[in-house]
């Protein structure tokens, strides 16, 4: 007989992309990783839109007082 | 099911670095007035303790403003003012904006709470530079750290009983070790990475914590220097020695502020199990760290996460595997009903089992959508490598470090990942609205936002987590005290059915008075009386394209 597969009890955590359907066999984890790719690619459009001009005087005006 | 657990409610203070953008640089910085421009902006109710604070005085001068003090003002809690809305608060401390979140039940409505402050801040940020000059612009960062060797705080608070808290900080403290040492190891998914060192601690070019250099003693009650990894504040904001001494607060002031859901629900949820723990007294002292302030900075200053740490036992192990230790004791816990005052335990440990799995198998793909360390180094790492003349050492890699928290969505790296589907959420953008508007139903913070906006500002004289102050209204002789001693009493569920239709003041009162009857404490059947919000495994939503 064979033996029915146990369900990753940490699927039931994730849900689908938002307008996508259920993965195949329910692998949110599987599908979760294949979205990684979205992550690049937003990191170089917010990197891209950002000035960078003069950093060096940025840092200087962040300066706090320490706080709590 | 121990009916006689204390519920493990949680409430956050998250102090944010802010400045002002286009004033020229100064010593001692634009905090304190960005600070000022931005509490202006947040409508509360006032705590009626610091009346006259945070003045900002125009001089003329090119610095335009100086940050002044009425006398009797304490400079750590300016301009206190309570939230009718959600039923936390916002004031002033040391020229940090510092937003605090009502009492929560469960680890998820702590993570909607803590975004929905960080929405408040932002709001108040949009409106308060709608005001500046030209080329003037306040910036405010979710972060704890400001690279010139300052550092300011996200504290979380936790109820615990009182025994619990006098064994932690009691003569002999193997509680007080244990909890410093899940404190450390903990990093590995409670930091939010950092570019460089401060604070005299040896040169790296990443790191996993903003906090972990700023630590330098184990114990002790102060926040601002020689910071404790464990701290011995002892307000229970319970009603002190006139509420509740079964009820005590644990004010831990270790963790890095974070953005990222998991890493922000595993920060509470995990804490929640371990002071469960140690309230039950189960926790194991072999997993004590021989030196647990050199481990924090070999263990933080290792983003391979290889480095190991020496044991009270011997035994040498990096913070992935003493995190592994820690979590079996926990699931023995869970599984033998350990864990009745947290809510949704086993998903907790769910999460926090896969999460230290991925780590350990240095599952960073994952984990970058997970923890906000690994999703910052990678974005870093990912800009370096498209800027090859650039290094760790660059001011604008610096920079792109500080912005990673911005609450300004145009810059703020964590929210163009989250705009992007690049995170992975716990909590959708209508419960972290929810609880930007409403207070949490399952703890006190229902009735203090309630009688807030019944009694208003006129009537209301002070205000206080645990109590609020009413009166004296014209034609009355007395003033009225309506005392909120217990925080998982007075809950929607219990003070919802005692009011009629439209009540009154007098009915509120009437009512509250009579939701704090009873025999007091955490022996009194009130884990009982609470109500999680949230029930059920907890679910990953997908990002929003809008948030």
């Amino acid at each position: 007989m064979q033996e029915r597969q146990r369900p990753n009890p940490l699927d039931s955590l994730f849900q689908p992309a938002r307008g996508q359907p259920d993965p195949a066999g329910g692998d949110r984890l599987g599908e979760a990783r294949m979205r990684l790719a979205e992550l690049s690619a937003a990191a170089d459009r917010v990197l891209d839109r950002l000035d960078l001009g003069d950093s060096q005087a940025f840092l200087e005006q962040v300066r706090q007082s320490g706080g709590e | 099911m121990d009916e006689h657990a204390v519920p493990k409610l949680l409430g956050a203070d998250i102090e944010l670095g802010n400045f002002i953008e286009g004033t020229g640089h100064s010593r001692e910085g634009s905090g304190h007035r960005a600070a000022g421009l931005l509490l202006r902006e947040i409508e509360g109710v006032p705590s009626g303790s610091s009346p006259t604070v945070c003045v900002y005085r125009h001089t003329g001068s090119e610095r335009e403003y100086r940050w002044e003090q009425d006398e009797g003002d304490d400079p750590q809690d300016c301009g206190r003012r309570f939230l009718a809305g959600n039923g936390g608060c916002a004031y002033i401390d040391l020229g940090h904006l510092e937003v605090c979140t009502p009492e929560t039940g469960s680890a998820r409505d702590h993570v909607a709470a803590h975004h929905a402050n960080l929405v408040l801040a932002r709001e108040a940020c949009e409106a308060a530079n709608a005001k500046l000059p030209e080329g003037q612009r306040i910036v405010v960062l979710a972060n704890n750290s400001d690279g010139h060797g300052n550092s300011w705080g996200g504290h979380l608070s936790m109820l615990l009983s009182r025994e619990a808290y006098s064994r932690i900080f009691g003569d002999v403290y193997p509680e007080l070790l244990y909890l410093a040492a899940f404190q450390v190891s903990g990093i590995v998914y409670t930091g939010q990475g950092k570019v460089g060192a401060e604070n005299d601690r040896p040169a790296t070019p990443y790191q996993l914590t903003q906090r972990g250099d700023f630590f330098e003693c184990l114990v002790g009650p102060q926040t601002t220097h020689y910071r404790p990894l464990v701290n011995a504040r002892d307000e229970d904001l319970c009603g002190g020695w006139t509420g509740s001494r079964a009820l005590a607060r644990l004010h831990i002031i270790f963790f890095d502020t974070t953005l990222a859901h998991v890493a922000t629900y595993l920060k509470a949820g995990a804490t929640q199990i371990v002071v469960a723990m140690i309230e039950a007294r189960a926790i194991n002292p072999r997993l004590i760290l021989e030196r647990p302030l050199e481990a924090l900075t070999l263990w933080g200053h290792d983003p391979e996460l290889e480095a190991r740490a020496r044991l009270a036992d011997g035994r040498e192990v990096t913070a992935v595997e003493h995190q592994l230790l820690v979590l079996e004791d926990a699931r023995r816990f869970v599984a033998a009903g350990g864990a009745a005052g947290v809510p949704d335990a086993d998903a907790i440990l769910a999460l926090w089992e896969d999460t230290l799995a991925r780590l350990a198998a240095r599952d960073f793909d994952t984990l970058a959508r997970r923890l906000d360390w690994v999703m910052k180094r990678r974005l870093l790492e990912r800009f370096l490598a498209r800027h090859p003349r650039l290094s760790w050492e660059s001011p604008e890699v610096k920079r792109l470090d500080l912005l990673f928290a911005s609450l300004d969505p145009a810059e703020g790296l964590y929210w163009a990942l989250e705009e992007a589907g690049a995170i992975d959420r716990l909590v959708g953008a209508e419960h972290i609205e929810r609880l930007r508007h409403e207070p949490p139903p399952d703890t006190r913070a229902w009735s203090r936002a309630m009688l807030l906006r019944v009694a208003g500002r006129a009537i209301t004289t002070r205000v206080d987590w645990d109590e609020i102050r009413l009166g004296p209204a014209p034609g009355e002789a007395h003033s009225r005290t309506v005392r909120l001693h217990h925080p998982a009493r007075f809950t929607e569920d219990q003070v919802a059915p005692l009011l009629a239709g439209d009540a009154d003041l007098d009915a509120w009162v009437r009512a509250l008075e009579q939701a704090g009857e009873g025999p007091a404490g955490a022996r009194s059947g009130v884990a009982g009386e609470t109500t999680p919000t949230v029930a059920g495994p907890i679910r990953l939503l997908p990002s929003p394209r809008h948030h």
